[in-house]
């Protein structure tokens, strides 16, 4: 807590009252470090005597929204139906912004703060050199705070006053997380007392939280950080997990299974959770029970880690719903892919004559088609091995061709040519699919994609 | 031709040979367009209370299934907790019947809009090219409430009565009014986004989108909903973490479509119930148009009821075929002699009816008297309604059965049991007797298991009220023998019974020449037959059982073919034409229309006598096309032009040829071009190249 405290105390020596302030200042730290909230500190203590706006760069995709913004809320110009949701004026231009800035009243001093300043760079490229120096065009007493996550030096050349929020250490991670374990236990309070168990039950698992002291929460935040430190420093990240498995470690507690002070017994009871909550880190699934979580519960343990990427692949490919046709033009557009045109009719035709031999010359590469990206391939060709490799006969019905669309709409293919001129047969297309993803397909409707790819021959 | 009367201008399609009853198909579409004098027909009225009952039973079962995930998905939004910091996010993995979604989505919105209390909007990726329209459509759509249900506002100050302009539309007017509108009442309303085409979207204004909102989920109660068709895994590979790590994603599965299929086919076109039945191939051609092409429960619906109308249409009868028959018996009377003839004709089992007639004199009345006939079909209406009560009992019995066997190749669920038991006695059927075999093998538990669900089927199917006792009574039996089979299994211990079977002594030395394994093998025999053979009595039971249950199947489960005389009334088998109509063939037609125009045009002039003929008086395009088809990748246009003046104007020299001629072959290969079937080589010059084989 003290880093942010510095950072604050940094900020108010640069924008004291009755000083001049700097032309800009740029915060920059790493994502979930507490940026915003040194900014929201700083301008709480500030509020006397600075006007400020914070401006979420992202959120302006046009100039007009960025100017308006700021100009509204330094003239207290609220929107509302008695003026039509009209701001205070029309700004259009860096110029029409300047002059009205330059209006303002001179007594008073100003901070724009912008976060996700890294998207200005996208914008306009006076936004930048404008804003940085604010000073100099209207003659207040104002100043732009950047808030960003990348360093300045890719932002821009010009010199500027930088200050950086440091990374938290493990320690400040657990110090925040404990911070919330009053939070926590008036939340688990609550879910038990609205529980419709026996009023017994509901007695003697109250008691049961009481054990659960800080001291208890202290020691599962040492095991979740044991296993969670190494893969993610995101504080938020981490914090909701943290929460997420929570309820795994205390239930034993709960029902009496295990005592509180029993750290072995509870810590072995939780590692299941843990490891299957770090396999799902980042995906960020609400409710535990969803699908996806269920068919990793299934695997076995041992085996998961090795088989993990293949595994899920293969759900992909399983929980996939599609059409028996549909996954045919899924194989075959891969194997138009990865496959060269030239050696089509050796693959897919039954008689397509005698191989000539001729000399091999020694192999270049030992690339894989597989592993080089997609190739395009036109409509023709794609139905042409499709018609090849599917042993029934069926007709080019409308049917057939609305599933390729309805592929490209699903990103299973992509055009990349050609995509308003389709009747004329120009079109090309692109798979964009992975070798294990259409075995798998495959394997589901009894085709071995192997055997059709000229790599693996 | 001239028994068109339609108030549209337009082009029509005519069928070879029966061009009436196809134009009433595709006007039946359009309610405006039915003939009058169709309107009124006895058909039509059936036809459409009979497709009135089923479109309900759909629907209800529909929305059933929708029901549970959308219960999930209504409390989610109702509790939802929106101090989170996070932007709370619903993904409902739909399923990639696209055809269906929006339709879904749209049922969703109203429900979300009903019963929580939520301002919803649905935004779609057309309307989303980049992040200012996204974002222009999205605020456009929740203050004016676009989702419809406007009119039952009770509040009218709520809408807006400023009109916005386009430029205004951002997200710090939506705060503004969500503010100025709702910030003294107690209970705001969410505001719920949903996105029914997720995959569509593009991907950076995805991440740009969901950017922008989580910035705003301090100050607005706002809500995500993805429409997601693959899996949930897609969410991340277009989402980098950033943008993730601000979401909580909630997952909520759709029930999938097959699943769904099967529901509506064993509650409402595999029963006794439905006013006619499809024969085992046109079956298996809409099962396998939603299977193999496209998974759109809406376009099968669409396809059964074509074939619906064909049936009633084509076959005035079908009307009478439903359990409430009575109002329609007039129908019967009111038969042509011509119709009459046309039943004696077409019905195979007709025919055979007769010939088992014994009496001559009855004979001959049916074939010659109509009211004969009539008398036999009110007759045979309710023989044929118990043939199918039973028919789908059985049916339903059987895929109990056998629905956890082991290598199994008949398929347990009824849409696959159904075309091979409608178009084979299925007790000859070698997978059949394979599951039979099989069954012998199953243990007590599991038999006794089969069997209850069994008996709670014939249970359940005997409160139907629309037959009378004489059906049932049948049943009841069966139903009895089956209970007195499970007490007996269930009381039958494993001890082993002695089973008497006839002693044959072998004789072993009999011929000399034999080899030693053919001797091996008899000696086997021999010893196999001489021991006492010894079955526990569990087993004895169980044979005794799956014979009497063989039995019941064997009386059952007739295909139709060989079903009461005059079952073919009730039964859909024409599904050739009508496969036609349903599944789209464009290049197909192309080619039909252009290599022989008659087929379409029914002119005397361009009859073709064989299909390589080119006749002078076809249109000039099918000309043009006809000559094209006979060249290789590469056509000359000189070349192709001599050929056409040849025809055209039986001209031999080739180098005159008429100015006119020319420019109607320029407008004959334009018009090629334009259908997509040729194009200029850029290799070559005067050439263009064939794009179609």
């Amino acid at each position: 807590m003290n880093k942010i405290n510095k950072v604050v105390d940094k900020l108010i020596n640069l924008y004291g009252n009755n000083e001049p302030f700097p032309n800009c200042c740029y915060l920059y730290g790493q994502k979930s470090v507490g940026k915003s909230m040194c900014i929201e500190n700083f301008l709480e203590n500030a509020s006397n005597y600075i006007e400020s706006v914070i401006i979420y760069a992202n959120e302006c995709y046009s100039n007009k929204i960025l100017f308006e913004n700021i100009i509204n809320k330094f003239n207290n110009h609220e929107l509302n139906e008695a003026n039509q949701f009209e701001s205070f004026a029309k700004i259009d231009t860096m110029e029409d912004f300047l002059n009205q800035i330059s209006m303002l009243d001179v007594s008073k001093s100003y901070i724009i703060v912008i976060e996700k300043a890294e998207k200005l760079r996208d914008m306009d490229i006076n936004i930048i050199a404008t804003f940085s120096k604010l000073q100099e065009f209207t003659g207040l007493n104002i100043s732009c705070i950047l808030v960003s996550h990348i360093a300045y030096e890719k932002m821009s050349g010009d010199e500027i006053i930088e200050i950086h929020v440091p990374d938290y250490s493990k320690n400040d991670i657990t110090d925040i997380l404990l911070n919330r374990y009053e939070e926590v236990h008036e939340e688990i309070i609550k879910n038990i007392k609205k529980s419709n168990m026996k009023n017994e039950e509901i007695d003697k698992q109250l008691e049961a939280v009481t054990t659960m002291n800080e001291e208890f929460y202290k020691n599962y935040l040492s095991v979740f950080l044991n296993v969670f430190y190494k893969a993610c420093r995101d504080l938020k990240e981490l914090s909701f997990l943290c929460d997420k498995c929570y309820p795994s470690y205390y239930n034993p507690v709960l029902t009496g299974e295990i005592k509180s002070t029993d750290v072995t017994n509870l810590w072995r009871n939780v590692t299941k959770t843990l490891k299957m909550a770090l396999n799902t880190i980042y995906m960020r699934v609400g409710n535990l029970s969803a699908i996806e979580l269920k068919s990793t519960e299934e695997n076995d343990e041992n085996t998961f880690e090795i088989h993990q990427r293949t595994n899920t692949i293969k759900t992909f490919a399983q929980m996939l719903e599609l059409p028996f046709y549909a996954k045919y033009l899924l194989i075959a557009s891969f194997l138009a892919s990865h496959n060269d045109a030239k050696s089509d009719k050796k693959l897919f035709m039954k008689n397509h004559g005698k191989e000539r031999k001729r000399k091999q010359p020694p192999k270049v590469s030992e690339k894989m088609n597989v592993q080089f990206g997609p190739k395009s391939f036109t409509i023709d060709r794609l139905l042409a091995i499709f018609y090849a490799i599917l042993d029934e006969k069926v007709g080019l019905t409308c049917n057939l061709l609305s599933q390729i669309s309805t592929l490209v709409d699903l990103n299973f293919l992509t055009f990349v040519s050609g995509e308003s001129n389709l009747m004329e047969g120009t079109a090309r297309l692109q798979s964009t699919l992975g070798l294990d993803f259409v075995i798998n397909i495959g394997k589901i409707v009894g085709f071995n994609v192997k055997q059709y790819l000229t790599d693996f021959h | 031709m001239d028994s068109i009367n339609s108030v549209a201008k337009g082009v029509f399609f005519f069928k070879n040979g029966k061009s009436l009853k196809d134009l009433n198909k595709k006007k039946r579409k359009s309610e405006e367009l039915v003939n009058k004098q169709n309107k009124n027909q006895h058909w039509y009225i059936t036809f459409k209370d009979e497709w009135k009952i089923i479109e309900q039973k759909v629907e209800k079962i529909q929305s059933e299934s929708y029901g549970k995930t959308l219960n999930n998905l209504l409390k989610y939004i109702q509790d939802v907790n929106l101090n989170d910091p996070n932007l709370q996010t619903a993904v409902l993995l739909t399923g990639v019947n696209q055809t269906d979604h929006f339709k879904q989505f749209d049922s969703l919105s109203t429900k979300i809009y009903n019963n929580c209390y939520s301002i919803v909007t649905i935004l779609k990726s057309r309307d989303c090219p980049n992040i200012k329209s996204a974002i222009e459509t999205l605020v456009h759509g929740l203050i004016y409430n676009t989702s419809k249900n406007n009119e039952d506002d009770e509040n009218e100050d709520e809408s807006i009565n400023v009109k916005l302009k386009k430029k205004q539309l951002t997200l710090s007017v939506l705060e503004a009014w969500f503010n100025g509108n709702y910030k003294t009442s107690k209970k705001k309303p969410k505001l719920v986004i949903m996105l029914a085409d997720f995959e569509q979207f593009n991907p950076v204004v995805m991440q740009e989108l969901i950017g922008i909102l989580c910035a705003y989920t301090f100050r607005l109660p706002l809500i995500l909903i993805l429409g997601i068709a693959t899996a949930f895994k897609t969410l991340h590979n277009v989402l980098p973490f950033h943008i993730t790590s601000k979401i909580t994603a909630n997952v909520f599965q759709a029930q999938s479509a097959t699943s769904m299929l099967n529901q509506i086919l064993d509650e409402i076109i595999l029963t006794h119930q439905c006013p006619f039945f499809l024969s085992g191939k046109s079956f298996n051609v809409l099962v396998d148009i939603f299977l193999f092409y496209d998974y759109s429960l809406h376009s099968f619906i669409q396809g059964f009821k074509i074939f619906m109308l064909e049936q009633f249409m084509t076959n005035s009868f079908s009307s009478i075929y439903s359990p409430e028959g009575k109002m329609y018996d007039g129908v019967i009377d009111s038969l042509t002699h011509e119709e009459c003839e046309n039943i004696r004709k077409s019905c195979m089992s007709f025919r055979k009816f007769v010939e088992e007639q014994e009496d001559p004199q009855v004979r001959i009345d049916l074939i010659k008297n109509d009211d004969e006939l009539k008398k036999l079909i009110i007759k045979q209406k309710l023989r044929i309604y118990r043939y199918f009560y039973k028919f789908f009992i059985c049916l339903r019995m059987l895929s109990i059965l056998i629905e956890d066997l082991p290598r199994n190749n008949l398929g347990t669920l009824l849409r696959e049991l159904y075309p091979v038991c409608a178009n084979e006695e299925i007790i000859k059927n070698e997978d059949f007797k394979e599951c039979f075999k099989y069954l012998r093998f199953t243990s007590k538990d599991q038999f006794i298991n089969k069997l209850d669900k069994v008996i709670k089927i014939l249970d359940i199917s005997l409160t139907d009220n629309t037959l009378n006792n004489l059906a049932k009574s049948k049943f009841i039996k069966t139903l009895e023998k089956l209970q007195s089979h499970r007490e007996k299994i269930f009381n039958a211990g494993m001890a082993p019974v002695k089973v008497d079977t006839p002693q044959k002594s072998v004789e072993v030395t009999g011929e000399k020449a034999m080899s030693r394994l053919q001797m091996m093998e008899k000696l086997k025999e021999s010893a196999m037959n001489n021991a006492p053979r010894t079955v526990i009595e569990y087993e004895k039971c169980l044979i005794e059982c799956l014979d009497y249950l063989h039995n019941v199947f064997e009386k059952n489960l007739v295909p139709f073919n060989k079903g009461p005389a005059l079952v073919e009334l009730f039964i859909f088998s024409d599904y050739s034409s009508i496969r036609r109509q349903i599944v789209g063939a464009p290049r197909g037609a192309i080619h039909n229309a252009l290599s022989n125009p008659h087929h379409y045009l029914q002119c005397s002039c361009c009859e073709l006598k064989d299909n390589e003929q080119i006749l002078p008086s076809m249109p000039d395009i099918c000309i043009a096309y006809k000559l094209h088809l006979e060249c290789n990748k590469f056509i000359n246009l000189y070349d192709w032009l001599q050929a056409f003046s040849m025809v055209v104007d039986n001209n031999e020299d080739e180098e005159s040829i008429k100015p006119e001629v020319q420019a109607r072959f320029t407008r004959a290969t334009a018009e090629l071009q334009f259908l997509g079937l040729i194009k200029q080589a850029k290799q070559k010059t005067d050439h263009v190249m064939r794009l179609t084989w």
